[in-house]
Formats: structure tokens, sequence, C-alpha cells
């Protein structure tokens, strides 16, 4: 994504202001022309993923002591649109994923975009305020960490990090539950629409988010940690000594360079956050798409998985998008780099 | 103590040693540089050149172990201070070119803020007169257009503009030592040319006493007036550049010349060092 490569004479006007605009908006094209492609790729991939998978969805239909009928199948195939070649299963679905019509479950009476819709917001709710307890969390003390690298507090903080990488989040979430069990003291689990009660749904979430967090945090600790140590070790900082520049002034400079790597990397955790927290979604029953995809699993609702699928892995491609598309802001060296 | 900086002694080094946990880098060195005068210290990788050069800017690490029977820097004792007290020596008194521009600046941050960062950390002129004063540097180093290259960022400019703007950052705090450590090695041979012409201007035109480091005879015999010949930590030849390189030689330097393309007629396998090194090869 950047090119730190050697200057010549020629690059000399490259960055003069008549090419910069021009060049970031050929970036921005390119970037979002790529993603387009990709969720492309990634409809298609979820789409032939589902139909390799052994088993006919048909069989859903009957109880299990029914012996159906080959007439009786081909009727329900014919209606689920099974009996068309994939290639044309392929178009309806996506025509229909690019109306937002992700077409109708079959194990429950509702459409797979409604229920999609119904859960995204708590599952993005959830990765949105456990990202933000992890900042709060992990930036600060990574950059302590790393300019105090070898010293008590980076020692004590490196410590706290492996332990709350290496905690499981539902232990911490059954031993809470567990706690609060014995006096009931607080409300705990369910969600509550913030629609009704904003701060109701914020309190609600609050702790499985910050369960969540704490582990994420410790992560985005321990690398910008690295980040940090690295950046402090490159020649410029020596540059800086050199002119009589002070150790905390350095450490301010370096905190900006180091955090730029960062923001892929939260942006990536942040994605996985979105169909990857099913475990603690089952402890406090949040009803978000991490369990509706497990539930869909588990009942062989492929229209359902297929749909959970893609909209998980379309956060990926629009999160990447969005850090790509931030980069030139925080890194100016992306400015005039073709992408 | 300040007796020599009346003589315009601006680095006074008399038997120097250094070593980095046991190992000696620096053996017996005696180093003078003047004033308005250049002064060449050449010597292969490992032969202790650089160490001395980091030696002068007090940036050697802390396992580093310093021993002299004289080191001053423009007249003050610098044997022995510790980091805090070295701070404002550096950039004010003391300062550095490095070899690699690109590497030594930070890519994000512009070439102006980089200066402005160097006159701001000793006050060298009033906050409302930085950003004349970067425009007046760049100038003072002929970078063209420097109203426009204070708002670029490294990655926009040559090598050889940035390492005008390294020089400029190292003049920012007006020193009176400048320790040059391979400045023009980075660069391809017009350029260094140049380079080298803007190092003699700066010596001759504000006084600044240069220590120069290089590893090549070719560019020590442009620029330096007086050198100093290293080999494994120890000096083996000092004198005027034209003593050195045309009068009676230490083996070594008159090693050092065979080896030079030039000296060698078309077609013929180019002449190699005997391995001056073998005694030192723990040396860095």
């Amino acid at each position: 994504m950047t090119d730190r490569g050697v200057t010549g004479d020629e690059r000399d006007d490259a960055g003069g202001v008549t090419l910069r605009i021009p060049a970031l908006a050929r970036y921005c094209a390119a970037r979002v022309g790529s993603s387009i492609v990709e969720l492309f790729v990634l409809s298609l991939i979820v789409f032939l993923a589902i139909r390799l998978i052994p088993g006919d969805p048909a069989a859903g239909f009957f109880s299990a002591n029914q012996s159906p009928t080959a007439e009786q199948i081909a009727q329900i195939h014919a209606k689920l649109g099974l009996d068309k070649p994939w290639y044309v299963q392929y178009w309806v679905w996506l025509a229909g994923v690019l109306h937002g019509d992700f077409g109708e479950s079959i194990t429950t009476p509702f459409p797979v975009g409604a229920q999609i819709a119904q859960r995204f917001p708590y599952s993005l709710e959830l990765a949105l305020m456990a990202t933000l307890f992890a900042l709060i969390i992990g930036i600060p003390f990574g950059l302590i960490s790393g300019a105090k690298k070898g010293r008590v507090a980076d020692v004590i903080i490196r410590g706290l990090s492996f332990v709350l990488i290496s905690l499981p989040p539902f232990l911490v979430a059954i031993a809470l539950l567990l706690w609060n069990s014995r006096t009931a003291k607080y409300r705990l689990i369910g969600v509550i629409s913030f629609a009704e009660n904003p701060l109701g749904n914020l309190q609600l979430m609050a702790l499985p988010a910050l369960i969540l967090g704490l582990g994420f945090g410790a992560y985005v600790s321990r690398y910008t940690r690295s980040s940090l140590v690295d950046d402090l070790e490159r020649p410029y900082v020596r540059t800086l000594r050199a002119i009589g520049t002070s150790d905390r002034q350095i450490a301010v400079i370096s905190m900006r360079n180091a955090l730029i790597p960062v923001t892929t990397v939260v942006a990536v955790e942040l994605a996985s956050l979105i169909g990857g927290t099913v475990i603690i979604e089952q402890v406090f029953s949040i009803p978000g798409m991490g369990s509706f995809l497990i539930e869909s699993i588990k009942r062989s609702d492929y229209p359902s998985v297929q749909g959970a699928i893609f909209v998980i892995g379309a956060v990926y491609v629009v999160l990447n998008l969005l850090v790509d598309l931030l980069y030139p802001l925080i890194d100016p060296r992306v400015k005039v780099v073709n992408a | 103590m300040s007796d020599n900086h009346d003589d315009g002694v601006l680095l006074d080094v008399r038997n120097l040693n250094v070593s980095y946990g046991g190992n000696p880098a620096v053996i017996g060195m005696n180093l003078t540089v003047r004033a308005g005068q250049i002064t060449g210290l050449i010597g292969e990788s490992g032969s202790g050149k650089s160490t001395i050069g980091m030696a002068a800017m007090g940036l050697l690490p802390g396992y580093a172990r310093v021993e002299a029977d004289r080191f001053t820097v423009a007249g003050r004792d610098v044997l022995g201070l510790s980091d805090a007290e070295w701070r404002p020596l550096r950039g004010a008194v003391v300062s550095m070119v490095f070899q690699e521009p690109l590497s030594a600046l930070n890519p994000t941050m512009t070439i102006g803020r980089q200066i402005a960062l160097a006159l701001r950390n000793h006050h060298t002129v009033p906050a409302d007169a930085v950003r004349d004063e970067t425009i007046a540097l760049l100038r003072k180093v002929r970078l063209p257009d420097p109203e426009r290259r204070i708002g670029q960022y490294p990655h926009q400019l040559s090598g050889g503009q940035l390492q005008r703007v390294v020089i400029a950052m190292a003049l920012a705090g007006r020193p009176e030592l400048l320790i040059a450590d391979e400045p023009t090695t980075a660069l391809d041979v017009t350029v260094q040319a140049r380079i080298l012409e803007l190092f003699r201007a700066i010596a001759d035109d504000t006084g600044i006493g240069i220590l120069f480091i290089s590893h090549d005879l070719g560019v020590i015999s442009r620029i330096a007036d007086r050198v100093t010949v290293m080999l494994n930590g120890v000096a083996v030849q000092s004198g005027p550049t034209n003593d050195v390189l045309h009068g009676r030689q230490h083996p070594y330097t008159k090693a050092l010349l065979a080896a030079l393309p030039g000296s060698v007629p078309p077609r013929q396998p180019l002449r190699v060092l005997p391995d001056f090194l073998t005694r030192g090869e723990n040396q860095s």
C-alpha cells in the first residue's frame, strides 16, 4: 500500500499541488473499484460454498418418520428454485441482494433480510463498543509500554496484557454472571432496543463489550508497543537526538508514526467481532449476527446462512476500504503513490 | 579548560579509548578539529571512525566505555557528561549529519516542521521568526524553492535535496562543530560533488569546524584540510591531507591508495587490501 521507495530527481515535482489531487482521487476510485470486485467474488464464493455442503434442504420440510416421494421432493425443490441451474440461482440471489432482498428463510416465517436487519445493529453496537474500550485501554498502555521499554511500567503492562489475551472472554462473563446471580442486583442479560431506551441499551451492552474489549485492548496494547519500539529504533530518531530533542518530545513524535499501522489491525479486529462473538452473544442472550449464523446452520437454513456469511464478509471489505480511504489523511506518503 | 577554544580548537581529543563490553573500538586516539577547518577521518568499516563521531555527540550506547586524557568540544569538557547534560550541547554546540538522508528524516513530518523543531529546541530564534529562519536555512544550504519545500514530505525530495535538508537541520542550532558521518556515501557522484562543495562553503563562510568521516579516499582528498587514517581503532597516520596522500605513507595508507580503481590500468584486476582487519574481527 505504501511505497517508501528511493526518491529520484524526477520525483521532484510529483508532490506539487497540481498532481496531488488527481493522484488522490485516482487512489480512492481504485480502492472503491477493487472493493466492489471483492464483494462480487465474496458473493460467488459464499453461494458456491453453500451448494457444496452435502445434504438436501428439502429434508427440513419433512419430519424424521416421513418418507416423501420423489415428486414431493421435486415440488419443494421447484418451490425453492433449486431445480434451476446454479448460475441462474446465483443470479436470482445476487439480483435480490443488490435490492436488499436476501430471500426467504426456509425454517422461519421471516425473510432473511429482515432478520439480518434486526440482528446486525446489535452486533455492530457490541463490536463498536468493544473497539472503543479496546482503544481506550490499549492505545495509552501500549504507548507507555513502548516508550518505557524494559522498565517497570512496561513489564507490568506486558504481563497484564498477556493475562488478558490468554483469558477466555466467556470465562470472565460466566464468572461475572455467577457472582451477580447471588444477589441478582443488576440486569446483565438480554438487550433493550436503543430506540426505546438509549441509556438502558448502552448500559446493558457495556458489560459484554467491556469483556470483549479487554482482550482486544490487550492485543492493541501489545501491537502498539511493538510498533512504537520499532519506530523509536528508526534512524530519524537519532537525527532528532542529534539536534537536541528531548526524549519526551521524541516519544510524542514517534507515537504518531507508531499508530499508523495500528489502524489496520483495529479495523480487521473490529470486523472479526461482527460475526465472531457467538459465545458472548450466547452468554448474554444478545441476538446478534454470530448467533443468527450458528442457529441458521443448526437448522440447515441455507438462505439464512448464505445471507449471514455474506454480510459478515462484506463488513471486512467495507472496513478495509474505510481504512484505505483514511490512510492518505494519516500517512502523508500515501498521497502521491499510485494505488 | 577553554584555553584551546580561543585558538579555534573545536574538538580536542587526547588518548581516547572506547570499548564496547570489553572489546576495544578506539585505542589511544588523538584528534583535533579547528574552526573553519575540515578534518577528514578515513578508515574501513569497523575501524572505529563512526564511534569517534558518536562519542563527540554523546550518542554512544550506554554500554560503551569512554576514557580519555582530554575530550573537549568547543572548549567544554564533555567526558562523563550525562545524557541530560549532553542535550543542550547537541545541535547548539555540536551537530551531526548522517549517511542515509531519507531515513534520517521523519517520513510523516514536513521538512519545514522538522527544521523548525531544530530551531525550537534551542530557541535559536523567536517563535514568530521560525518560518523565515527555516527558509533562510534552506537558502543557505542551496535548496531551490524553499518556500514550497517546507510544506513537503521527505519522500517528495531527491537524495541530494534531502541531504541539504538534513544539513540545514544540523545547522539550525548554530553549532560550532559539525560531525559529518559518511554524508555523501548514499548519493550518486554528481550530487556528491555538490554536497562536498556545500560542506566546504559552510566551513569557509561560517567558521564551523567539520569532522568529515568517510571510507572514500577520493572524497576525503577533495574536501579535507587534514586527514587522520584509522585502522582497527588506531590512528595510523595523521597530518595535512596533501602530506598524508602524497608524502611518506604508512603501509596501510599506501595500500588504501593502491586500492583506488583509478590506480589500476583498464582490464586489470583491482587491487584488494591485505587483510589488515583480521586482528580485530570482533570490532564493529
